[in-house]
C-alpha cells in the first residue's frame, strides 16, 4: 500500500502533472493532423524527455501516445483522412455518419469507448504485470532468447499482407543493429574506420529519422493540401452516450480485452488491434441482436457503431497490453513501446522484472499515469473535437518545416553530435524508399530494438551450453517458447504441405 | 521513388552478401566456435536469401508499369531541400549560429512548400526562437552559437 501512495504522490506533483498534461495536447494536436502518427508524437518527444527525471519522462510519453491514438480519430470522421494508422479501420464508418450530420455522435462514442478501451488495458497491465514479473525473474537466458526470437517473428507475421517484405524490414533493423562494438569480443564490426560508428547506430536519432523524417520527405514529395471541413449538428457529443453503451457493451468489451490480448504479443500495436477488432465484430454480429438496435436506435447509423466501438476500444486498450512485455520482460510489445526502451536506457532503467523490485515507485507511477491518462482523454479530447476547425487551420506547409527543425534539434540534442544528425538523415531517406515500395517500417524499428536482446542471449546461452543447441530446450518454459516460435517459423511451409495435400484428396 | 521489387532485391542481395563476407574476418571467441561473426553472418544469409525470394517473386510476377508516376520538379526540388536541411544543419549552422541558420532552413522550406515571402519569413522567426526558448532556454540544450550569441533568454 505504500508503495501505491508513494506512486501516487510521485505523479501528483505539479512539475509531473504540468509535464503530462503539454504532453497531452502535444499528443492530441500530432495524432489529429493527419499523417502524423503516435509513433511520431512519441518519437519527436523523446529528446525532451531525455531532460526530465523518469517519472515525467514516461509520463509524457504515455500521455502523449494515449490521446495521439483517440485524435487520429478526429480527421478521420471529418475529412475521410485517419490521423493515425489505427484509426483506418472504422474511417468509412465514422465518416458516413459526418456526411449525415452526426460526426460528434460518431466522435463521442470513439472518445467515451477509447477512453474505456484504455483502462481496460491499464487494469491488465496493473493486475498481471507484477505476477508476471515474479515469474519472469526465474527467466534464464535461453527464456530471453526464445522470448526475443517470437518477438521478431510476430513482427513478421503481422504483416501477412506482405510477410516477405516484413521480414527483409526486420532483417534489415537487425543489420543495422549489427553495426558498433561486439560486445563479447570488443571487435568493431561494420565501422569502417569510423570511431562515430563504434557506438552503433544511435537509436533515437534513428527513430526520428524513419518516423519523422521520412514523413515530411514524404509531404514535400507531394505537398497535399487540406480538405474543406463539412458543417455538422452540434450537441451531440456526449448525449447518446447511455444508449450507445446499452447498445453496444458486448462490443466495448470485447474490443477492450482483444485489444489488450493483441497489444501484449510482441511486434503488434495499435493498428493490428483495431483491424482484427474491427473484423471480429463484422465476424461475429448478430443478427438477432443487430435488429434489436436498429428498432431501438434513433439513427440509421446503429448498424456501423457496432465496429467503431469494438475497434476504438481495442485501439486504446493495446497501449496498455503493449507496456506488459515492455515492464515484464524488457521486450516491446509495437513501435512506441520500443522508442520507450530507447526512453528507460537513458534514464538509465533496465527494463525487465528487475523494474518491480529496484524501483517499484517508478512501476507503480506508469500505472497511475495510465490511469490518469486515460480519464484526462474525456476532456482534453473533448475540447480537440471541439477546437478541431482550429487545429485543421494550421497548414501543413507550414507546421513540416517546424517538424524538420524540432527534429533536427532533438537528433543532435541526445548526444550533442552532428553524426546523429547524419544517422537521422541516412535513415530518413532509407524510410522513405522503404514505404514508397511497400516495405513496413515497424519491423525495422522492431529488428533495431530486439536483434541485440537476441544476440547478448544467445552469445550467454552458447557459453552456458559449451555450443551445446540441445540445452536451448531444457528447461521448460524454454522448451514451449522454442517449440511456439520454431512452430511459427515452419507454419508457411506446413501450410503449403496441408494445401498441397488438400489439393491432392480433392 | 517506386522501384521494381528485382532492383530492390539485387541491391539488397549484393548488400548482404558484401555483409556477410566482411562479417567471416570477425574474431571468434577464445576457444569456442562463435563469436563477433555469427549473429551478423546468420542475418546477412537471411537477408540474402529474401532478398533472393524478392528478387525471382518479382521476375515471376510481371505488373503493369505505372503511369505519370515521374515525379515533378517542383517535388523533386522539395525533397532534395529537405534531404539537405540535415547536411546545412551540421555544416553551416554552427558556423552562422542556431538562430540565423534555422529560420534560414524553415523560411526557405516554407517558402518551397506553402509560398509566399513575408508569412514564410515570419513564421520561421517565430518558430526558430520558440525552439530556441524551448531547447535553449527551458531544457538546457547547448544550441550551437556560431556568429549569434545573444538570445533572451
Amino acid at each position: 500500500m505504500d508503495i501505491v501512495l508513494n506512486a501516487i504522490g510521485l505523479v501528483f506533483q505539479p512539475y509531473v502533472l504540468l509535464v503530462i498534461v503539454c504532453a497531452s495536447l502535444f499528443g492530441l494536436f500530432m495524432g489529429a493532423i493527419p499523417g502524423l502518427s503516435a509513433t511520431m508524437a512519441t518519437a519527436l518527444l523523446v529528446p525532451i524527455t531525455f531532460f526530465m527525471d523518469p517519472v515525467p519522462a514516461l509520463g509524457a510519453i504515455i500521455a502523449a501516445s494515449a490521446m495521439a491514438l483517440f485524435a487520429g480519430d478526429i480527421p478521420a470522421a471529418l475529412l475521410r483522412m485517419p490521423g493515425t494508422p489505427s484509426s483506418a479501420a472504422y474511417v468509412e464508418d465514422i465518416y458516413a455518419m459526418t456526411q449525415r450530420g452526426h460526426a460528434e455522435r460518431a466522435l463521442g462514442a470513439c472518445l467515451i469507448f477509447s477512453a474505456l478501451g484504455g483502462v481496460c488495458g491499464t487494469v491488465v497491465l496493473i493486475t498481471t504485470a507484477p505476477f508476471l514479473a515474479r515469474v519472469a525473474s526465474n527467466f534464464s537466458s535461453f527464456e530471453y532468447f526464445w522470448l526475443a526470437s517470437l518477438g521478431l517473428t510476430c513482427a513478421v507475421i503481422i504483416f501477412a499482407e506482405a510477410p516477405v517484405k516484413g521480414f527483409i524490414s526486420l532483417m534489415i533493423g537487425m543489420m543495422l543493429a549489427t553495426i558498433g562494438t561486439d560486445i563479447t569480443t570488443g571487435f568493431p564490426r561494420f565501422t569502417f574506420g569510423s570511431s562515430d560508428l563504434a557506438a552503433g547506430i544511435s537509436f533515437i536519432p534513428a527513430l526520428i529519422g524513419l518516423f519523422a523524417l521520412s514523413e515530411i520527405i514524404k509531404f514535400a514529395a507531394v505537398n497535399v493540401q487540406g480538405a474543406a471541413i463539412p458543417r455538422q449538428a452540434k450537441g451531440e457529443l456526449f448525449s447518446h452516450f447511455l444508449e450507445l453503451a446499452r447498445m453496444y457493451w458486448p462490443n466495448a468489451l470485447r474490443g477492450g480485452v482483444l485489444g489488450t490480448v493483441i497489444g501484449v504479443l510482441p511486434g503488434a500495436g495499435g493498428g493490428v488491434a483495431t483491424w482484427i477488432s474491427y473484423a471480429v465484430s463484422l465476424r461475429f454480429k448478430s443478427e438477432k441482436r443487430l435488429k434489436r438496435i436498429r428498432a431501438a436506435s434513433t439513427d440509421d447509423a446503429a448498424d456501423r457503431m457496432g465496429g467503431v466501438v469494438e475497434a476504438t476500444s481495442a485501439n486504446n486498450a493495446s497501449l496498455g497490453g503493449a507496456w506488459v512485455p515492455l515492464l515484464v520482460f524488457g521486450i516491446p510489445g509495437d513501435a512506441i513501446t520500443a522508442i520507450v526502451i530507447g526512453v528507460l536506457f537513458l534514464q538509465g532503467i533496465i527494463p525487465g522484472p528487475r523494474v518491480f523490485v529496484e524501483t517499484p515507485d517508478l512501476a507503480y507511477a506508469l500505472f497511475v499515469v495510465f490511469l490518469l491518462s486515460n480519464l484526462l482523454l474525456i476532456p482534453f479530447g473533448w475540447v480537440a473535437i471541439r477546437s478541431f476547425n482550429l487545429i485543421m487551420q494550421v497548414p501543413r506547409p507550414a507546421l513540416m518545416p517546424v517538424i524538420l527543425i524540432l527534429a533536427l534539434v532533438g537528433a543532435f540534442a541526445i548526444n550533442n553530435a552532428a553524426f546523429d544528425v547524419l544517422i537521422m538523415l541516412a535513415l530518413g531517406v532509407l524510410a522513405y524508399i522503404m514505404e514508397k515500395n511497400g516495405f513496413p517500417i515497424a519491423p525495422t524499428v522492431l529488428g533495431l530494438v530486439l536483434a541485440p536482446i537476441v544476440e547478448e542471449n544467445l552469445v550467454v546461452s552458447l557459453m552456458k551450453s559449451q555450443g551445446n543447441l540441445l540445452m536451448f530446450f531444457e528447461r521448460p518454459v524454454a522448451a514451449a517458447l522454442g517449440s511456439i516460435a520454431i512452430l511459427l517459423w515452419l507454419m508457411p511451409i506446413l501450410s503449403r504441405i496441408y494445401k498441397a495435400l488438400r489439393l491432392r484428396t480433392a | 521513388m517506386r522501384v521494381n521489387d528485382v532492383v530492390i532485391g539485387s541491391i539488397l542481395l549484393v548488400v548482404s552478401v558484401s555483409a556477410a563476407i566482411l562479417a567471416s574476418d570477425f574474431p571468434s571467441v577464445p576457444s569456442r566456435n562463435f563469436g563477433a561473426w555469427t549473429f551478423p553472418t546468420v542475418v546477412a544469409c537471411l537477408l540474402a536469401a529474401s532478398s533472393a525470394f524478392l528478387a525471382i517473386q518479382g521476375l515471376i510476377t510481371k505488373t503493369e508499369p505505372r503511369r505519370n508516376s515521374r515525379p515533378s520538379r517542383r517535388a523533386v526540388i522539395n525533397v532534395l531541400l529537405v534531404c539537405l536541411s540535415p547536411l546545412f544543419y551540421v555544416a553551416v549552422v554552427p558556423l552562422a549560429g542556431f538562430i540565423p541558420g534555422v529560420i534560414a532552413v524553415i523560411g526557405t522550406i516554407t517558402y518551397r512548400l506553402w509560398g509566399g515571402m513575408w508569412r514564410s519569413a515570419t513564421l520561421a522567426i517565430v518558430a526558430t526562437l520558440a525552439v530556441d526558448m524551448t531547447f535553449r532556454g527551458l531544457l538546457g540544450v547547448p544550441l550551437p552559437e556560431g556568429l549569434v550569441t545573444w538570445t533572451p533568454w
